[in-house]
């Protein structure tokens, strides 16, 4: 998508919602997931990725777990409780708003 | 598929570095990222030059760079930071620390209620303490940069937030207008107990942070960093 405007406000709904498929995904992962999901579509900056991850951390939704991969550390994502309630709490709120985005974009015809 | 080698991780650490970011914990992030990045594009063609590929996914992260990364990352180990203090003061304010809190507050009382310029006393006492701090303060975060300048340490964000409070007692400096309002309660006999007493409360809990702050986290900060830090354990794998 060249708009990249029109999904910065749901990142981190995002990154919720595939921690919470995944069990546990490192920054990267994030990215490729994003992008073979939406067939290319969407891609998420690196620029933006990790500075939301690591305010989703502070928050306290996230926990981290580092691993040897390789010769190099990995440092991998998981939900915390809290992190598992918010990403229910932040996708019925997408849904809400994309519903509402669609009833202007594309509106029903009224009967009356 | 190939892997990256050590040196060529050690590139990447370089790289990072030669990029405004200083602490190793961020620069790990950082290299993994574009390790696995740089890896993805050798499995598409394993001939393609490895400097090319850092520059070409080093150009995803904007034209800020790193930066957008680390200053988010100091927001949050600054947040972490002042939970930590938070979190000694609640333990302070249990027994058997309670006692000594009260006795301050009584000793801090005494002097501002019974002492002709006690207030005044207090406050370039507090003073003076905050300047010797922030020497102290100084002091360690001098060692700590030299012990990394000389590759027998790595620097991490979360440890120099630890040693760095200097920069937040720096904070109690700020109001200077006290000594005008140590002053006015040195020579003003209008004020009721209860203000003195609010006083006297305010002032013991900012000794408590001032305590916290150098003593208290510094002396914790191995612990500290290790639960913050899982990675520590792992270096030596």
């Amino acid at each position: 998508m060249s708009n990249s405007k029109l999904y910065k406000g749901s990142l981190s709904t995002i990154i919720l919602k595939l921690l919470a498929e995944n069990s546990k995904m490192y920054g990267y992962e994030i990215t490729q997931k994003v992008k073979e999901l939406t067939q290319g579509e969407l891609t998420i900056t690196e620029g933006a990725l990790y500075p939301a991850l690591h305010k989703l951390e502070a928050d306290g939704f996230l926990e981290v777990e580092m691993q040897k991969v390789d010769n190099r550390l990995r440092k991998y994502y998981k939900l915390t409780q809290a992190g598992t309630q918010e990403k229910v709490n932040r996708i019925e709120e997408l849904e809400r708003f994309i519903e509402t985005i669609q009833g202007i974009v594309n509106p029903k015809p009224s009967l009356g | 598929m190939s892997n990256l080698s050590v040196d060529q991780i050690e590139r990447l650490y370089e790289f990072t570095s030669q990029h405004y970011v200083e602490y190793y914990d961020v620069q790990t992030e950082l290299v993994d990222h574009l390790a696995s990045a740089i890896e993805d594009h050798w499995q598409e063609n394993p001939h393609q030059d490895f400097e090319v590929l850092l520059q070409k996914e080093f150009k995803k992260f904007g034209v800020f760079g790193f930066m957008n990364v680390v200053e988010e990352r100091q927001k949050v180990m600054q947040k972490k930071y002042f939970k930590l203090i938070g979190k000694e003061i609640l333990k302070y304010l249990k027994l058997p620390t309670i006692i000594l809190f009260i006795i301050t507050m009584w000793m801090v009382f005494t002097f501002i209620t019974q002492l002709k310029y006690g207030t005044t006393i207090l406050f370039f006492s507090f003073i003076v303490a905050i300047i010797f701090l922030l020497i102290i303060t100084s002091i360690r975060l001098f060692k700590l940069k030299k012990a990394v300048k000389n590759g027998r340490k790595k620097l991490y964000l979360l440890e120099k937030t630890l040693l760095n409070s200097g920069q937040f007692c720096g904070l109690f400096l700020i109001p200077v207008h006290l000594f005008n309002i140590s002053d006015y309660l040195d020579n003003t006999e209008n004020f009721g107990n209860l203000f003195h007493l609010s006083f006297t409360l305010i002032f013991t809990i900012a000794l408590v942070v001032l305590h916290i702050m150098i003593n208290v986290l510094p002396s914790k900060k191995e612990s500290i960093l290790k639960k913050t830090y899982p990675e520590m354990n792992l270096e030596n794998m």
